[in-house]
């Protein structure tokens, strides 16, 4: 029998189990959706290196090392970014703020109208991304076994929700963390082993100089600075308008360990990302001319390694994509039950919400397989254009909400709006010279939301609301 | 071997990747000196 179909299946039997165990703790809708506010550093960083760590990282990122050269790694450094300014910076802050959700923070900041509108470009975003993961589990079931598109889809989406469904945020942290050990053993394995097979970093460096002796260059013709620049910003500014990666941050058990968790958080990436490179760097001298990228994980994976090491890696990246994804299903359920529909009708229980959530999340997941047969990019392009989208409009509008308390409705609508334009627009142009849509609308955005917020009055936060703000800023900032 | 730039992608990554648990430490045992 297929001995990858064996370590996947016995992997996500382990999962299952797991998340049952888990699952069994589980009272009430907070419970589900934030873990009761419980998680240590552990399970904090696990969850969010797993949902940072998607398919996106392994199956695309690895491509884009292969085509690029050295170069290529610009295109994770946002990621470290992210954790960077969260660990020193934002982490804390937000979970200080008490809330639940990402859209429930922006309601209190800005007002329920913004969060409504933030909450249906998050779901459609968060499906997109959904959708995206998977692709990529279907690229690699494709691999070995040669059951058609729509089935891999189904059976995947039944095993994402399946996940979901039986244990919220709690379950999720765990087998997550589980998934993130994985991941981080996979790659080293299959990157030793490649490194052992071309004589080492040295003999590597040397082979893809001869290949192309811009290869072992930080900037390229087709990676010049500035696109290195918009790569920074995509991930470490507009992941700050993701929810699937700020709601990490409200699961924690105090401010300090959402803090202290992300500071974890940036180590796991780094012993990660330099194993993810030297295997994408090895795979252009084992075997070159592979064209598509992401073809370039499943081709390596097939040819260069023994099948139990293949099969080690392919659990591995089923892990981080069954992970991002069941976080993903949650999260669209979750804004879309307590941020859209708890909005509508607040009379609703505890029970019911609990209930409605589990209903969307089918109905969600069904639509993730209608949108797979809709998007044509490559898989980092899309989850790029989806985070991008979601974060030109409200990645700076949360950082700067929680440290600047004169940013208000008005100014944070118009950055949301002119951030989001640009980057449409971006986008409609075709990214002129190489520079992703981040670049232009972060700095649109952070034009805007400066002089929106002089050009207010200077007392229009006091809308937001005021235990909010007493959580975020000191009694004397916040009568000032 | 590798190009200036090269290196500094990777100076980059060491700083991001490493300093904010080392800011943490040292902020701990600071802390832990003051009680």
């Amino acid at each position: 029998m297929n001995v990858y179909l064996i370590v996947i299946f016995l992997f996500m039997v382990a999962l299952a189990v797991i998340g049952i165990v888990i699952a069994r703790g589980i009272r009430s809708s907070e419970d589900w959706m934030v873990a009761g506010k419980s998680l240590g550093w552990l399970p904090m960083a696990g969850t969010y290196f797993a949902t940072i760590v998607s398919a996106t990282s392994i199956v695309s990122y690895m491509g884009y090392y292969y085509l690029n050269g050295w170069a290529g790694w610009w295109n994770a450094a946002g990621t470290l970014l992210t954790s960077f300014l969260a660990c020193l910076f934002f982490a804390k802050k937000l979970r200080q703020t008490e809330c639940d959700t990402l859209p429930e923070y922006i309601a209190k900041r800005y007002g329920k109208w913004f969060s409504i509108i933030a909450s249906v470009l998050i779901v459609v975003c968060v499906i997109a991304l959904l959708t995206n993961q998977l692709i990529a589990s279907i690229t690699i079931l494709q691999s070995f076994i040669s059951w058609n598109k729509l089935t891999c889809a189904i059976l995947m989406m039944i095993i994402f929700g399946v996940f979901t469904c039986i244990g919220g945020m709690k379950s999720v942290a765990w087998t997550d963390t589980l998934c993130a050990f994985l991941i981080i053993i996979g790659v080293w394995v299959v990157a030793i082993e490649f490194l052992m097979k071309v004589g080492g970093i040295g003999a590597m460096n040397a082979g893809i100089a001869q290949v192309n002796p811009e290869f072992i260059r930080g900037f390229t013709t087709k990676i010049p600075p500035l696109t290195a620049l918009s790569w920074i910003l995509t991930w470490g500014i507009c992941n700050f308008g993701a929810p699937q990666f700020i709601a990490r941050f409200f699961s924690a058990e105090t401010p300090e360990t959402a803090s202290k968790s992300q500071g974890i958080t940036g180590i796991a990436l780094l012993v990660f990302y330099v194993p993810l490179l030297l295997i994408g760097l090895c795979g252009m001298l084992l075997h070159p001319g592979i064209e598509k990228q992401d073809q370039v994980f499943t081709t390596l994976i097939m040819n260069h390694t023994s099948p139990l090491f293949g099969a080690v890696m392919f659990a591995a990246v089923m892990g981080a994509i069954i992970s991002t994804a069941d976080s993903l299903l949650l999260l669209a359920a979750t804004t879309f039950t307590h941020d859209v529909i708890k909005q509508a009708k607040p009379s609703m229980t505890n029970a019911q919400e609990l209930k409605t959530s589990r209903i969307t999340t089918v109905l969600f997941a069904v639509l993730g397989i209608v949108f797979m047969f809709f998007m044509t990019d490559t898989i980092q392009g899309i989850n790029a254009k989806a985070v991008t989208l979601m974060g030109s409009a409200l990645a700076l509008v949360v950082m700067f909400g929680v440290f600047w308390k004169r940013v208000n409705l008005i100014s944070a609508s118009i950055t949301a709006v002119c951030g989001f334009a640009t980057a449409l627009i971006w986008y409609r142009l075709g990214t002129p010279g190489g520079v992703m849509a981040a670049l232009p609308a972060c700095v649109v955005g952070l034009i805007v939301l400066v002089i929106s917020t002089y050009l207010t009055p200077k007392d229009a936060y006091r809308k937001a609301d005021p235990e909010l703000l007493a959580k975020l800023f000191t009694e004397t900032e916040v009568k000032s | 071997m590798l190009h200036w730039s090269a290196w500094l992608l990777i100076v980059i990554y060491l700083f991001l990747g490493l300093s904010p648990s080392i800011y943490l430490k040292i902020k701990e045992k600071k802390g832990d000196g003051r009680k």
